[in-house]
Parts: structure tokens; sequence; C-alpha cells
């Protein structure tokens, strides 16, 4: 069992373009949830509804970033390929038939570096494998 | 890949004016987010309506800055021009037809400097290069 980090390895593409130098990325996957308290029952009956993806991607700005940071505007749409450690065969490979962008801040300071936080929902996630 | 912070070739200026010793800046750009709950979907679907552009932005107080701090008053508005890394071709650079400066706090104290913090909206936001 080997643990990861993102790296120099990772892929992370979003509509064929690559997401400009991530430093972290979150997937929120969570369903309703709708409660059953019918008088017969001991315990509150649990029942599933529909799913909800979303996400959020942070990563540091560059100075000549305008073209980069198109890739993620607010609206940007597109299939999502990520795999966090690279292309080898068996290696996790997550990906979305369709992710957009819902927004877009960049933070700017005297003593740190640029950066900027994208929120993102997903009409779909598989968690797969790189094919061999 | 150069990656950079504010710095002493950094831009900013409200109709025209510099706005007064920024320490820091916050573009935030987001769109209405109307969720489709239709009983044959696995997953919810996202249909994005209109953006919302705003911001904030704080910085220093000079000691006779009653002029640069009516640069950045509560109501002020017009063009900006951002860019963070200087005028450099290439470098990356803001623009906005109307910014619109909503609020401001001033804030005093015997044991720091005193800074301001302002927040504004935004008509529309370009991001290019110089």
């Amino acid at each position: 069992m080997t643990k990861f980090r993102l790296s120099a390895s990772t892929v992370f593409t979003l509509d064929g373009n690559a997401v400009p130098c991530a430093t972290s990325v979150t997937f929120n996957e969570v369903n309703d949830n709708f409660l059953s308290m019918c008088a017969g029952n001991t315990i509150k009956a649990n029942v599933a509804g529909l799913g909800n993806i979303t996400g959020s991607i942070s990563g540091e700005v560059d100075a000549a970033g305008a073209t980069t940071m198109g890739y993620i505007a607010v609206g940007t749409a597109g299939a999502l390929v990520l795999r966090p450690t690279g292309a080898t065969a068996a290696e996790l490979d997550i990906t979305s038939t369709n992710m957009q962008i819902t927004s877009l801040s960049e933070a700017f300071s005297s003593t740190g570096l640029t950066t900027y936080t994208a929120n993102f929902v997903c009409d779909d996630l598989t968690w797969g494998a790189v094919p061999a | 890949m150069t990656k950079f912070r504010l710095n002493s070739s950094s831009v900013f200026t409200l109709a025209t004016n510099a706005v007064p010793c920024p320490t820091s800046i916050t573009l935030d750009d987001a769109a209405d987010d109307y969720v489709s709950n239709c009983a044959g979907l696995t997953n919810k679907a996202h249909i994005l309506g209109m953006r919302t552009v705003s911001g904030s932005f704080s910085g220093e107080v000079d000691s006779d800055a009653d002029t640069e701090l009516a640069y950045v008053a509560k109501g002020v508005s017009g063009a900006l021009l951002l860019q963070p890394n200087g005028t450099t071709g290439g470098d990356i650079k803001f623009t906005a037809l109307r910014m619109l400066i909503t609020g401001r706090d001033v804030a005093m104290t015997s044991t720091g400097l005193t800074t301001y913090t302002c927040t504004f909206v935004l008509d529309d936001l370009t991001r290019t290069s110089n």
C-alpha cells in the first residue's frame, strides 16, 4: 500500500486544459437524507435521495497566468481528469463527464504568494483506475 | 513560471487614482447556481446563472492621507486597473469598467499600525495580459 500526495506526476485537467499550479483539491459527495418517523419505528429510518457532488481547488497564480487562469474561469465546464499520482497503470483515475466552475477567488498580498480558490460542481464522479 | 506577491511594481488604481498603500486584495467571482432535483437523476444537476463579482482590499493609512483616503471612500466608483506584478509585457492584468466601493472600515490602535479595509463590487471583470 502506497500513500501519496499531489506531485509533479499529477495529471489534473478540465475540458482538456491543465488546471494551473494546483496545491490542493477537495471532493465532497453527499446524498440527501430523508427521515421516516413512522410511529411504528423504534429508530427513525433513513432513505437516501439524490446525490450532490461539489468541491474546490486551490492553487498559485503565475505572473503571466492570464491564459491559464482562463482555464478555470467561472462558467468553464467540461470533462474532469484527475490522476493524482500520474498515469501509472492501476493508480487512481478520477473522472467526471461534466465539471463546472461555479466561483473563482484570487487573493493578492504583499506578504505572500498570489493564490486562487475555485469551487466546482460535477454531474457525476467516477473513482477508477488508470488502465494497463 | 514566476510566482509573485504584491510589490513595488504593482499598479492598483480606481478611477485613475492610486489605491493607497494596499497590503492585500481579494477578487471574488461567483455564479448563481440552480439545482435540478429531477427524480430521474442519480446526482443533482447544476445550471449556472448570472455572476456576481466583488472583493475587498486592505491597506495602511498614512498620517497625512486625507486626500488618498478619499480615493477609496464609500461610494467612490470608476474604472479598475490592477497589474499585480507591474507593467511587464505578458504579466497578468485585471480591468473593470466600473468598480464601486460599498464599504470601508478604518482601524486605529495603540498596538499596531492604522489600517483600512474596503469592500467593493464590479459591473464586469476582464483578466488579460499586459
